[in-house]
């Protein structure tokens, strides 16, 4: 056997396949395992994570750059983070840093050493002293970096600085075209409430022609007018109008928008032709339909997922227009997730998107739902969504719920065959009728992911159309044990349940543990779910022969 | 046609089509080498694989046969996130082939699947050794394992210094 060891696990070809699929919360445990362990994980360690390191400490836990520094020179292996052979931290989230221009032998000295491999940094609520402090950290000393994020940091500029923007060919000589960098994210609010930028947009956006990702948080109506949203695509115009900018932007997303209502900008967004195949928008609370649709309409050619939260109490969408439906054709959509009060449109829509795959409508999330994250698509955004939940509470929910209040009748002759995933959930959602579920399932037959909230007779169309369900999670939850099983008390008759999903792997109803699966099959067998439901098991030997001869 | 002998560690010698081999990536290079070495564009390849034995390298084949309609994955596919590619490429029949292995057979099978680029069983066989940490404390994995600590001094408290530095995204 090759490379081999008395006990297999320590195998390093074993282990390093291993550690390259297993989850980092499960890794962070096997490092700690044994040292040929810790070891094997570093390749992955060192390639997939963020090291956070703070310019000063500011807790016991934290990662100073002093001690960084120190640690990668000893060469104690155990402690040296940047030790070859098992590559080096390429991923850094820089914290409380003072940039300014006194020479720091210690900054010097990591910029030196880590800025030429750095291909991930994020800069957080850190001070820059100066323009040129900026400019020559961000613009010069990384010329790998892939994706930069500026996070709630403060400049010492003053606005009127910002305003003076030299003219376009000045600045197109003196950026930088050859900038890798392809993911980028600003947060220009800082924690005392302001926001501020070192220079302007122009300036900026010209160092960065290559952009496939633009995330913008926290860009409302109160920042000042230099730094408003309108501004930024202004500047990024202007670039590809005089400056030969071609703006090849896959993923567009603004968070934390609130009571902004992008009727500044839906004139820029045609303009700016981005190839978008991805759009999250949060529409706060104060987009009107007309607008929403507008920026829809930029895309509808190209998009391929859309998100959209809505971080306000109230949704003028909804209040303008309670019938809203969206109105334009999105044929390349496969993924739509609406979070918050966006959740709260109704299923209207679904006319215009025939090749929909997959569909969120939740306005909250709780704890059964994150468990269940890892069986849906998209944990990571449901994760962000419960993150964004401890931030603010969504408050006054607005008492529309999406199933109800659609209109089936407009989607008798709306067919998608392709919709694998369903997942609608809100803390006051009601339960749907079986009248609801025999609609959705003429319109989605091929479902395989669904949360919903059921009754006994929703449950029943459920278990009769939905035959290759193989994740089901029922919240709201008024089906009963009749319901689950399909009996009646004193009648010899067998209706369909959940045994008729043969297919199951992951299977809960209101807040109880999941059904386990079984660890050979991964599939949910009839004696978990007989355990489940807390009955002996039927009289006769198997449900489904029984069931399938009446039929 | 075409066929290739695949000789194992202990002797056993295995005839199989060179269209099933080639989905071994180990195997489809050893036999262009041969073919190239060779003058009788008509002669046997004959492959020895001095570290596999004749059970593993039967089950290997048992599973390449299997799958010998499926499209090939390139070796690097889902770096980031291989779990997803493990879980929707596995299948009823490849639970039901690992469900009678025991523990040991299925580390032989990685270090099989490793040495002749199968990327798909590698992906299963992992992916069933991993369900077995997961969701594990530290304690619980040494113990379901038999492996010591072996962390000297305040390696260990380094280490878990170390988790706490560093975050996924």
């Amino acid at each position: 056997m090759e490379e081999s060891n008395s006990n297999p696990m320590m195998n390093s070809v074993v282990l390093r396949n291993i550690f390259e699929m297993i989850p980092i919360s499960d890794l962070k445990s096997c490092r700690q395992v044994c040292k040929p362990w810790y070891e094997e994980s570093l390749t992955r360690w060192r390639r997939d994570m963020w090291l956070k390191l703070q310019e000063e400490n500011s807790s016991n836990d934290a990662l100073t750059l002093t001690n960084f520094l120190e640690l990668s020179k000893a060469n104690d292996s155990i402690s040296d983070p940047s030790s070859i052979e098992k590559g080096t931290f390429k991923k850094f989230k820089l914290q409380g840093w003072h940039f300014n221009s006194e020479n720091d032998e210690l900054k010097t000295r990591f910029l030196k050493t880590y800025g030429p491999v750095m291909t991930h940094l994020e800069i957080e609520q850190s001070v820059f002293d100066s323009r040129e402090d900026f400019e020559s950290v961000v613009f010069q000393s990384f010329p790998k970096l892939q994706s930069l994020s500026l996070n709630g940091n403060s400049y010492k500029v003053t606005e009127e600085q910002i305003k003076i923007v030299p003219p376009i060919n000045d600045v197109l000589s003196n950026a930088n075209k050859m900038s890798s960098v392809k993911d980028l994210q600003l947060n220009l609010w800082t924690h005392d409430g302001a926001a501020s930028f070192p220079l302007s947009y122009l300036e900026f956006f010209a160092n960065y022609p290559n952009l496939k990702n633009l995330k913008l948080c926290r860009f409302p109506w109160r920042i000042p007018n230099e730094l408003n949203l309108e501004n930024l695509l202004r500047a990024m115009l202007t670039l590809s109008k005089n400056g030969g900018y071609s703006w090849a932007l896959e993923n567009f997303a603004t968070f934390h928008m609130y009571g902004y209502s992008y009727s500044q900008v839906i004139s820029l967004l045609p303009q700016l032709q981005f190839p978008l195949i991805s759009l999250t928008l949060d529409i706060g609370c104060n987009t009107r339909p007309s607008d929403f649709k507008m920026i829809l309409k930029t895309y509808a050619n190209t998009l391929r997922k859309l998100v959209v939260y809505g971080s306000g109490h109230s949704l003028k969408l909804i209040e303008d227009n309670p019938d809203f439906r969206i109105g334009v054709q999105l044929k390349s959509l496969t993924e739509l997730r609406l979070f918050e009060t966006a959740a709260s449109l109704n299923l209207n829509f679904l006319q215009f998107m025939p090749n929909l795959r997959s569909l969120f409508l939740v306005k909250e999330i709780d704890s059964t739902m994150l468990n269940a994250a890892p069986f849906l698509s998209d944990p990571d955004l449901l994760r962000d969504l419960h993150n964004r939940q401890k931030e603010y509470d969504s408050g006054n929910p607005i008492a529309v719920y999406p199933i109800p209040n659609t209109d089936f009748s407009q989607l008798r002759n709306t067919v998608l065959p392709g919709m694998e995933e369903l997942v609608v959930f809100g803390k006051n959602n009601k339960v749907c009728t079986a009248k609801q579920i025999a609609a959705l399932s003429r319109m989605m037959p091929n479902l395989k992911r669904l949360r919903v909230g059921l009754e006994n007779d929703g449950f029943r169309v459920v278990c009769n159309a939905w035959k290759e369900l193989e994740v089901l999670i029922i919240q709201p939850c008024e089906v009963n044990n009749s319901g689950i099983t399909g009996t009646i008390p004193g009648l010899p008759i067998q209706l369909p349940n959940l045994y008729d999903l043969t297919r199951l792997r992951y299977f809960i109803k209101d807040t109880t543990a999941p059904v386990p699966p079984c660890t050979r099959c991964s599939r949910i067998t009839d004696e978990a779910l007989w355990q489940c439901t807390r009955r002996s098991p039927p009289p006769f030997p198997d449900v489904r022969d029984w069931y399938s001869e009446m039929f | 046609m075409a066929l290739v002998r695949v000789i194992s560690s202990d002797g056993a010698a295995f005839l199989v089509s060179q269209r099933l081999a080639k989905r071994s990536g180990k195997l489809k290079t050893e036999i262009e080498t041969f073919r190239k070495s060779s003058d009788n564009s008509e002669a046997q390849p004959e492959i020895r694989i001095v570290t596999i034995r004749a059970e593993i390298l039967r089950l290997v084949l048992q599973w390449l046969q299997q799958h010998q309609n499926d499209p090939v994955l390139p070796a690097n596919q889902n770096e980031q996130d291989g779990r997803g590619d493990a879980e929707m490429g596995q299948s009823q029949w490849d639970r039901d082939f690992l469900a009678p292995m025991d523990l040991g057979i299925v580390m032989e099978l990685i270090l099989a699947a490793n040495h002749l680029e199968v990327k798909g069983l590698l992906d299963i066989t992992c992916k069933l050794v991993e369900s077995k940490i997961t969701g594990r404390t530290v304690d619980e994995i040494r113990t379901a394992f038999k492996l010591k600590s072996d962390f000297k001094g305040n390696e260990e408290e380094q280490t878990r210094l170390e988790n706490r530095w560093c975050v996924e995204n």
